[in-house]
């Protein structure tokens, strides 16, 4: 059978009513399973996963506290070190590469009992809306196995969409979290700005990038975040202090004020969608929430997020990406001298879509072109903060859909990187203004070309306030109830 | 907006070796990416700072402290195939090639 919530199987094991083993076999039989078909692993990793079981088991039997996360099956994108094992970020420049130290994350999650089962399949070094820009091939939507199951964190989504694992890591720079999990069925948080720290993440946008969970349950992201949130002194941009815990914020929607910008409900956005995202209100209202929709121009600036947040990121990734060269790790092509060598292995080692991305960074941060692109993306980054800041003086949450689309067929946009840009239309404007905020299943497609498949809802919260937003987003399950799941989750193992 | 020559320039700062194929594939994509931002010109942010990150007023990011790390000549030379006695070797550069001495 498909897992437990990650919460169900943390507290059945910490009971000892559920041997840790025992759940990583089940989840083991599953990944060797339904993996062929979906493709949402880079690389497993059974022998440790095992070993991280019986790490569990022999601190029960030590009468000591197995952890938070006492084994639960968990999967990272394969953007986030882990000492001694492959770490690719979805690139041919990082084949064979190993990390030589854990990242933050990992490192909580292993220290609160978590079963690390695999790494996942992302566009490479997160720059795409689809998987289809790995180098290693693209990841299949469960629900449909000819459709994408989003991007960048593909392959996470995939693999808990599918039942894999409960739980498992993504990380975002424009959408990457949030997208997928809208277009696989299943919730995705995007922490806000600092709260998480990215030691050993993959660098990909600076300014922007986060690390967040993706959970079939949605009270599985305020405990996956209760574990992986809080000040780390090795990430120089993790905010200082403690966060607020997400599981023990009270999960009502009683009396929340929230906002619907009607930039967020336009043309761009699929009437199908649409048609789910105005449910999901009516859902919102009859638990007692106050929901408005915002007369145009109250979020005016998110029409220019796309640029903005595209020139910010590419000029960050063309500085982080320069790093990789040849000289100190992943193989090395041939060239007369230096110069010569670091060109021709970026040439030939970068997929299509990165060198897009360091050609328009290059570009961006240019002399002569800087002040009109770099500099202009940041200040218009500034008029979109400033208009989130005057929408929470009056609403607790800002709420849309999560995507413009429904799941969209393998190859449909791959060859067309400004329609693939389209795809973070609705994340990126959070992403820029560092905000943290959730997708929440929110019902299927009733026709059209997305029929039958998922649709999430985004909700936003205040600076600081990711305790609230994830708190908000179970509360939006209970109220709605458990979301569809498709047939490969629900299947036997 | 992109002409061959810029193209080149840029190439040239982003260290790719691109072949007349993929050189003509980026001009064409570029030129569309371009096209789409363009808008962003028209937003008036004549009295609007920049912001570098989305941290908000909620915090001010932590002193980025050195930290040691065991090992470390070891650990990062043995990630490559190319290091040899402790060091990473690369490809010779041509005096010609090499960037001025500091003063």
């Amino acid at each position: 059978m498909s897992p437990a919530s990650a919460t169900h199987i943390a507290q059945q094991v910490r009971a000892g009513s559920l041997d840790p083993v025992d759940v990583t076999e089940a989840a083991i039989v599953r990944l060797t399973e339904r993996d062929p078909s979906l493709h949402a692993y880079l690389d497993s990793d059974i022998e440790f996963a095992r070993s991280c079981a019986q790490a569990v088991s022999d601190r029960l039997a030590r009468d000591e506290d197995p952890g938070l996360l006492a084994g639960v099956p968990i999967s990272l994108k394969d953007n986030l070190a882990v000492n001694g094992r492959t770490l690719t970020a979805g690139s041919a420049m990082l084949a064979g590469y190993r990390a030589p130290y854990t990242s933050t994350v990992a490192e909580r999650l292993l220290a609160q009992g978590a079963v690390l089962l695999g790494r996942t399949n992302l566009d490479e070094f997160g720059m795409g809306a689809s998987t289809e820009y790995s180098a290693f091939g693209p990841s299949h939507n469960p629900w449909d196995v000819s459709r994408v199951p989003g991007g960048s964190s593909g392959g996470s989504a995939a693999a808990v969409a599918a039942g894999i694992v409960p739980v498992a890591l993504g990380s975002e720079t424009g959408g990457s979290v949030r997208q997928p999990a809208s277009l696989c069925g299943v919730t995705g948080f995007k922490p806000g700005y600092g709260a998480v720290s990215r030691f050993g993440l993959v660098a990909f946008g600076s300014s922007l990038d986060q690390i967040g969970p993706i959970t079939a349950h949605a009270e599985d992201a305020s405990l996956v975040y209760d574990v992986i949130a809080g000040h780390d002194p090795r990430d120089a941009t993790s905010l200082p202090g403690s966060r607020v815990s997400a599981r023990s914020t009270s999960a009502s929607l009683e009396g929340l004020k929230i906002g619907i910008p009607e930039e967020f409900l336009d043309d761009a956005v699929d009437e199908r969608v649409l048609e789910q995202i105005s449910a999901s209100l009516d859902v919102l209202d009859s638990a007692g929430a106050f929901t408005k929709v915002l007369k145009r121009g109250q979020l005016a600036s998110v029409q220019h997020a796309i640029a903005a947040y595209y020139l910010v990121a590419a000029s960050e990734a063309s500085s982080n990406l320069a790093r990789f060269d040849g000289m100190h790790y992943g193989p090395r092509c041939g060239g007369e001298n230096l110069a010569d060598t670091y060109a021709a292995t970026r040439a030939a080692l970068f997929g299509p879509e990165v060198k897009r991305r360091i050609m328009l960074g290059s570009f961006a941060l240019s002399a002569g072109y800087s002040q009109a692109w770099y500099q202009k993306a940041q200040s218009v980054r500034r008029l979109i903060l400033a208009e989130y800041t005057a929408l929470f003086e009056e609403y607790d949450l800002i709420a849309g859909p999560t995507s413009p689309v429904g799941a969209f067929e393998l190859g449909e946009r791959s060859d067309d990187p400004c329609s693939m840009y389209l795809c973070d239309l609705l994340t990126a404007p959070a992403c820029l203004a560092g905000l943290p905020s959730i997708s929440v299943p929110c019902g299927l497609a009733r026709r059209g070309p997305y029929k039958g498949l998922p649709v999430g809802l985004c909700l936003t919260g205040r600076p600081g306030d990711d305790h609230r937003v994830l708190a908000a987003g179970r509360a939006f399950e209970a109220a709605r109830g458990v979301p569809e799941r498709c047939a490969m989750y629900e299947a036997d193992a | 907006m992109i002409d061959p020559e810029m193209l080149a320039r840029v190439a040239e700062l982003s260290r790719l070796n691109l072949d007349s194929e993929e050189t003509a594939s980026l001009a064409a994509d570029l030129a569309r990416m371009l096209e789409q931002f363009q808008t962003i010109q028209d937003v008036d942010t004549d009295a609007v700072d920049s912001l570098a990150q989305g941290t908000g007023p909620h915090g001010t990011p932590a002193a980025d402290e050195p930290e040691s790390f065991p090992a470390a000549c070891e650990t990062l030379t043995g990630l490559s195939e190319h290091a040899r006695d402790g060091y990473f070797a690369v490809p010779a550069t041509p005096l010609a090639q090499r960037p001025p001495a500091l003063p």
